[in-house]
């Protein structure tokens, strides 16, 4: 598989981790055509087997975390996995709660980062270009 | 064995499969683009569709567990994009070689056009899904909706021009000025319909259905139905800017092409989605008696 070609088109499956919904709504801005992210060749799809990347938002906890295993079994490999805002990509103000057993990059590999608390649509399309350009190996 | 050859370079290179699968690309990206622009955006680059289907066809094939019949899960995309391409053969051939087109191909092509709508509809109900059962019962009512239009537009035709070759269809007059504006009309909406673009994309219904009939397809499989609906789109647009509103000269179908393709994406773009029942009414009532009225005044000749 040429990673390469993934990196031209880029369906985005919206996994939603029990998340507070400001990253979901900073993710729906990016979206929109303001911001345009189909130059990218990104586009949202709804369901898990048409995608290429997870956005995750929100917190992994004990509930949640079951259901993202079970969805990202589901999806066609190679899948990218993009932890949006600082829940998933630490663990925020939940770091000591009682039902969150450990941070999400030990359950699944991640492939980018974005933190922010919510990341602005700016923040989100500029991880997803160095992700872009990690997977096709440019600077 | 030179027939042979001919036929399947025919098939596969020119007019047929090749030279429909650029065209469709070429389409989509036209599509893609004319909807960015009137969403004040700047649009996916010319290869877009191309870069889309290549990354699908190197994704992993997923047959859902308990599927009951995964051989119809796997062939129906495979089929629906081999009957399409046939359909589209048959057209473009009477289109581009008069000449080479079969007696009564009108029949063939009819045929071939819905069996990738059947395809789907039996590819959805084999993925086991909720949602895809949804969107299979909807494209069937969509089915049972524009049919009966587009095969009353079509017989008009067939009267006016008392034969069932594509190739007469084409160079034949049109019965009349009226009927002519009633069945073009009749024949976009139809085009509308059956390609699932938007008022009429209830089967696929990305926000409530989340791709509905392809919900369970993922890499090659979505691939080969995204490229057949793509194919479905050109072919319909050839058939209504040939044999529905005829017309002779190259320049003269590529320009009713690409007139009948931007209405299609203008339409797409400024019509939310419709119901079922609004649907079923539209095409029962109103686009078949416009058709039925052009039917009626292609047969006294106005």
């Amino acid at each position: 598989m040429a990673i390469k070609d993934i990196t031209r088109s880029l369906f985005v499956f919206h996994a939603a981790l029990s998340p507070c919904n400001n990253c979901d709504i900073e993710i729906l801005d990016a979206l929109t055509p303001r911001y345009d992210l189909e130059r990218f060749g990104i586009q949202l799809v709804g369901s898990v087997r048409h995608a290429d990347v997870l956005l995750v938002t929100g917190i992994p906890n004990r509930k949640s975390i079951e259901r993202f295993l079970r969805i990202y079994s589901q999806a066609p490999k190679p899948c990218l996995v993009v932890a949006v805002g600082t829940c998933p990509a630490g663990l925020g103000i939940f770091h000591d709660s009682y039902n969150v057993e450990k941070p999400f990059d030990q359950y699944v590999k991640v492939d980018a980062y974005i933190p922010g608390c919510p990341p602005k649509p700016e923040a989100i399309i500029a991880g997803i270009v160095k992700l872009i350009k990690v997977l096709r190996g440019e600077k | 064995m030179v027939q042979i050859g001919k036929i399947l370079f025919y098939y596969l290179v020119f007019p047929g499969f090749l030279t429909l699968t650029s065209i469709a690309l070429v389409f989509s990206w036209l599509d893609r683009k004319i909807t960015a622009r009137l969403q004040w955006r700047k649009g996916p680059p010319f290869f877009q569709p191309y870069y889309d289907l290549k990354k699908l066809f190197q994704k992993e094939i997923i047959i859902p567990e308990n599927s009951p019949s995964p051989i119809l899960f796997l062939l129906s995309p495979l089929l629906a994009l081999i009957s399409v391409s046939l359909a589209g053969t048959i057209l473009a051939v009477s289109v581009v070689f008069p000449s080479q087109s079969l007696v009564g191909d009108i029949i063939v092509f009819l045929y071939f056009l819905v069996l990738p709508q059947v395809l789907v509809i039996v590819g959805a109900l084999a993925s086991v899904n909720p949602y895809a059962s949804i969107g299979a019962s909807r494209e069937l009512k969509l089915i049972l909706s524009y049919e009966l239009p587009f095969l009353i537009i079509i017989l008009g035709r067939l009267l006016s021009a008392r034969s069932l070759n594509i190739a007469t269809l084409l160079v034949s007059p049109p019965a009349g000025f009226i009927s002519q504006i009633l069945f073009i009309l009749v024949g976009i909406i139809v085009v509308a319909a059956k390609s699932g673009i938007v008022p009429f994309d209830i089967a696929e219904a990305e926000t409530e259905l989340a791709g509905g009939i392809f919900i369970e397809y993922s890499g090659p499989l979505l691939a080969l139905f995204k490229l057949s609906r793509m194919i479905m789109t050109i072919i319909l647009i050839l058939f209504t800017s040939t044999v529905i509103w005829p017309g002779n000269g190259l320049f003269a179908v590529i320009g009713k092409f690409l007139l009948i393709s931007i209405i299609l994406i203008i339409i797409r773009n400024t019509n939310p989605r419709l119901r079922i029942d609004q649907i079923m009414r539209f095409f029962w009532f109103t686009v078949s008696g416009l058709a039925i009225l052009g039917f009626l005044l292609a047969l006294k000749g106005l």
